[in-house]
Formats: structure tokens, sequence, C-alpha cells
């Protein structure tokens, strides 16, 4: 299995334009290395911040998703979200829970080491707030998944990876509003920064962004309609939560290593391996169901007008099939009651 | 919908488009960060952070006792311990200031610094948490941290030369940038103390890659003629006008104690 990370987050993406947004990224990253050299941290941050969102609305624009309708589902998703991002980061990190922090993240005794760790607030930042993110960012995208126009899994899985991005940057830019007061030019901790800007950059934006599009890809689930709040979604919001829980314990404890914020990125880019490795296997059902949906609706006026489902594996059937196409379970061999119901849109499923 | 993926951009031209647009976001960045620096031109003189000049007038000793030793040596240095003890209520002004501490009836604990027979009693108000160490004790109340340890430093060795070390140690570029250093002021000496001098930097901390914050802080010592020299390290998110300077009155006590042995 791959973890190939730009394949797996852009699936409509061919060998081609796969290779132009690799492309993009390393560009993006020399804007951002370059802010860094230069001691410019402040723009250093912002562009590592919104580098990976811009690359996915120029994918996104590209290969044409949702025909020619994106402004306003973009706008929606990433608009949006950013703005729930912000807010809630304001709330939670300069408002409410200010203190304990500062308590995270002041605890600085020569002697004590990580000893000196509040275990509440690393509860807090490190657990109880990841949850939180990752169920914020789900919103909107879990609305769109709930209308017939995105509701298959590809489209989950897409939504999700924007409003994860864009989540992440927003959550980034408040979080080191500080470097917007400082002086503009540094040579002052140059080397602490580069890590720090490709982890915000590369770590951050895509297990934000992976997480959320598999939380949002088992919503929509497989067949007609979406599946909803299922123990597969379940599952996979764990998965996603894990992931993010995993992310900030690393960012806190690493702190009292030497190198910390290196070994702070090493483990971010393990995080997003895993989670590129789990988006491919959802991916790979994902994208055969809009394949194989993609070639009977291409057939499909010569009947009912309307894509029925294999009752095994919930793939759309191809009109005329004998056997479908994902799971090859015999059509023919469906039994009538059941036949009846999937070629209906599905037992049981939500419309 | 369909998988269908016809690409509407060229090579070049998508990854003009993002090169384009992070170098417009890098530089609004910058625009901003310029801006704001215009705005932040008033850097915390020791006189506006509020230092001692001179004898302090402070009225705030607490009394108090109880110990408990944990010495550690190293180099010219030999670190002392923390003890603490709860007191009836307290308050420890500074002269011409607001601070308060251990204001109306709750109890104030006082927190010892000591160093084989030396001790400095300090105050710990209302609001403030400490944590002790090995070496010291910090008081912090979330937004502004005090850092106490006293130091056997060489006979003849001035408090300048304690803060330019203490400070030289500390703000390490692994967790500080764009710092702004002032530098050391002498300040009057006075009790007992010989020699006595201040700090103050303003710098952002990135201790994690989590989050930076601004962080102001002073870095003070007072060094008797023995070389016994009490460290301060204050930190935090500070406003240096702020009303409410307990952290003030804080290590004002402190040297206020210190310098009457």
């Amino acid at each position: 299995m791959q973890f190939s990370v730009v394949s797996t987050l852009m699936p409509r993406t061919t060998r081609l334009s796969d290779t132009r947004y690799r492309f993009a990224i390393v560009a993006a990253a020399v804007v951002v290395l370059g802010c860094a050299f230069a001691g410019l941290i402040a723009a250093s941050v912002l562009a590592a911040a919104v580098s990976v969102p811009v690359i996915y609305l120029v994918y996104l624009y590209d290969v044409n998703a949702w025909e020619d309708a994106p402004v306003a589902i973009v706008a929606a998703v990433v608009g949006v979200t950013a703005v729930i991002a912000a807010v809630i980061t304001v709330l939670l990190f300069r408002v409410v829970f200010e203190e304990k922090l500062a308590e995270l993240t002041n605890s600085r005794m020569p002697d004590l080491g990580i000893s000196n760790l509040s275990a509440g607030s690393l509860l807090l930042f490190a657990v109880v707030i990841p949850l939180l993110t990752l169920a914020l960012m789900s919103i909107v995208p879990l609305v769109l998944a709930r209308t017939p126009r995105f509701d298959d899994m590809i489209d989950g899985f897409t939504l999700g990876v924007a409003a994860g991005v864009s989540y992440a940057a927003a959550e980034t830019i408040v979080l080191f509003a500080s470097v917007f007061s400082g002086e503009v030019r540094t040579t002052d901790g140059l080397g602490t920064w580069f890590p720090v800007v490709v982890n915000l950059m590369v770590g951050k934006s895509l297990i934000y962004g992976t997480a959320c599009a598999l939380a949002i890809a088992a919503f929509s689930g497989r067949g007609d309609g979406y599946d909803g709040f299922t123990r597969h979604f379940a599952k996979n919001f764990a998965f996603g939560a894990l992931a993010l829980i995993a992310y900030w314990m690393g960012l806190y404890l690493f702190a009292y290593a030497n190198f910390g914020q290196g070994i702070a990125l090493l483990w971010a880019l393990v995080i997003v391996a895993v989670l590129a490795i789990r988006a491919r296997v959802v991916l790979h059902t994902a994208i055969i169901e809009a394949a194989i949906e993609d070639a009977a609706r291409g057939r499909i006026d010569r009947h009912t007008g309307s894509l029925a489902y294999c009752g095994e594996c919930e793939m759309p059937l191809v009109p005329d099939a004998m056997f479908c196409l994902y799971c090859g379970q015999s059509v023919r061999a469906v039994p009538r009651a059941s036949g009846a119901a999937t070629a209906g849109g599905g037992e049981g499923r939500p419309s | 919908m369909t998988a269908a993926a016809r690409n509407r951009l060229t090579t070049p031209v998508a990854i003009g488009i993002v090169v384009s647009v992070v170098v417009i976001v890098a530089g609004l960045g910058f625009i901003f960060a310029m801006l704001n620096e215009k705005s932040l031109d008033r850097f915390p003189s020791p006189v506006a952070a509020g230092p001692i000049d001179g004898a302090p007038t402070g009225t705030g000793v607490v009394t108090g006792s109880g110990t408990s030793t944990a010495t550690t040596v190293g180099g010219t240095t030999t670190r002392g311990v923390v003890t603490t003890n709860r007191s009836a209520s307290t308050t420890a002004r500074g002269p011409g200031t607001t601070a308060r501490a251990g204001t109306g009836t709750g109890a104030v604990r006082t927190v010892i610094v000591k160093l084989g027979e030396n001790a400095v009693k300090i105050v710990q108000p209302t609001g403030y948490a400490s944590k002790s160490s090995n070496q010291g004790i910090t008081l912090t109340n979330g937004t502004a941290s005090l850092y106490f340890h006293l130091v056997q430093r060489t006979v003849g060795s001035t408090a300048a030369a304690a803060v330019q070390a203490d400070a030289d140690s500390t703000l390490r570029s692994a967790s500080y940038s764009q710092l702004q250093r002032d530098a050391t002021s002498e300040l009057k000496p006075f009790g007992t103390v010989t020699s006595f001098a201040i700090q103050s930097y303003r710098g952002v901390w990135t201790p994690t890659g989590a989050t930076a914050r601004s962080e102001q802080g002073l870095f003070i010592a007072g060094a008797k003629s023995s070389g016994l020299t009490l460290h301060v390290q204050l930190y935090g998110a500070l406003g240096w006008s702020d009303a409410d300077q307990t952290w003030l009155a804080i290590y004002k006590q402190a040297f206020e104690e210190f310098a009457s042995n």
C-alpha cells in the first residue's frame, strides 16, 4: 500500500496533474522556507498556513470538481470552516483557557524538565481540544454530505480535506499571531523556525485534512444517499481523532527534548503517512464507486432514470449487468424482495 | 457526482497561481508585521517596568518558617531551596504602585528560597501558584511568572554579571526569536545589597511549535559583598502599564527581605 500524499488527497488527479501539484507544494515550500531563511517569520508563518489550502483550491478548480459550481461550495467549506476555526481558537486558547495554555507552555524551571508538565493542561490541549477540533471542522462538510449532490464517498472525502486544511490554516494564524507583533526581521531562533514552519505547512495541514476526510467519507458511505452516523463513521472519526491527539501530544511532549521541534516534525510526517495509508484504503472503494456510477449514468436514460445498487456491497450497478462490478455478486441471483429493495436505492438508507 | 477529471489548467499555470498567491500572502504577512512593529516602539525600559530605584520601602515582610533542604552545587554557585508556609493575611506593597497582595481576609502563603544558612522569604499572594525545584521557586498567576533562586557567586562578583549570565543562558535561540534585549542597567544598591542590576527583554516564545506568544521579561539580581546573589526572572505576556502589577510588589518585597539581613 502506498502513502503517496498528493494522489491520496487529490484523488481526481491523473499522473500528469499529480506531478504538477507535487511541484506546486515544493514551490510553496521554497517561498515559506525562503522567508524563514531571510528572518521574515511573520511572512513565513502566514505563507505556511495558507499554502496547502491554496493548492487544494487550485486543484478543485483544475479538475472541475462539482461541475462548474464550485464557488459557493468552496466558500461554504473553506470560508465558513475557517471562520469557525478562528472564533473557536481565540475563544479556547486566548480567552477561556489562556492560563492553562501558559501553564503548559511556560513550564520551564531549569531542573524539573518534563516532571514539571501539568497533566491537566496536557489532557485539555492534547486530547479534549483536538477531539473538539475534529468535530468542529466536520460540521460544514457533514451538512453538505447530506445533500444528494455531494453524498458520494469521494465527495465526502474531498469536502473533508478542504475543511480540514482550512481549519488548520485559520487555527495556525491565530495561535501564531504573536509573530506579527515582534521584529519584522530577526536573526534569532531561525533554526527553530525551519522545522516549525514545515510542520505547520505540511504536517498539520495534511493531518487535519486527512483526518477530517476520513470521517466525512465514512459518513457518506457507499451506495445511494449517505450512510450517516454509523459505526463505520464512529470508527473513522475515532481514527482521525487519534491522529490529531497524537500530533498535539507530540508537539507538547517533544518540546522537552533536544531538537524537539525537529522531532515533532518527523512525528507529524509519520502520522501523515499512517493517515495516507488509511485514506488509500477508503479511496480505493470511493473511486471505484465513482467510476461505476459514472459508467452506469452514461447508460441510464434508456431505463428508469435512477441507479440501482448492489445488495451485497452497495456499489452502483451498471444497467443490464448480470454481476456487480465491485464484488461480483450475481444481480439475477438476488432474491426478488432484496432485489426490489436495492433497485429502489438501497434499503434502510437515507435518501 | 461523476468522476470526470478533465484538467482546466496547464502545469505552469497551476504552479504559477499557487506561487503567486503564496507570495502575495507572505507579502501581506510582512506588511502587517511591519505596521504592527511600529505600534510597539515603546520598548519597556527598566523604569517603566518598575524596578527598585534605590532602597525599596515596601512593608510586605512576611513572617513564616519551615525548611526543607535540597542543595545542589554547580560551578561557582550553590543553589538552594524552597519551603512554604502559611501566615495570616499579609500585604506586600511597593511604593508608588497599585500592586496588592493578599487583600481581604484570605490567607497568604509564604515561600522561602534557601541556600545554606541563608534564606529569603517571598510572599505568595492570592491568585499565584508556586512550584519549587532544587534550584529555586516559581510563582505564577497564569500570565506573569517569577522565578527566584539564590546563588553563591564568587566574592566581589557583580549583579550585572549575574544578570548577563542569566539572560544569556535563558534567552536561547531554541526557544526565542525576534528578541529585543535592553542593556543591563546598574541600579542604586541598598541595605546589605552592594550591587543591583536589571535587564529587560522582549521576544516571541516558541517552545513547541504548537503556538507562539509574545513575551516580555526582566532579569534582576542583587548581590551582597559575600557573593550571595538573589536572582529573579520575571516573564510572561505582561502589560508593563497594567494597573495590577502584583508581580512588582512580589519581587520588591523579596529584595527588601534579602537586603535586610
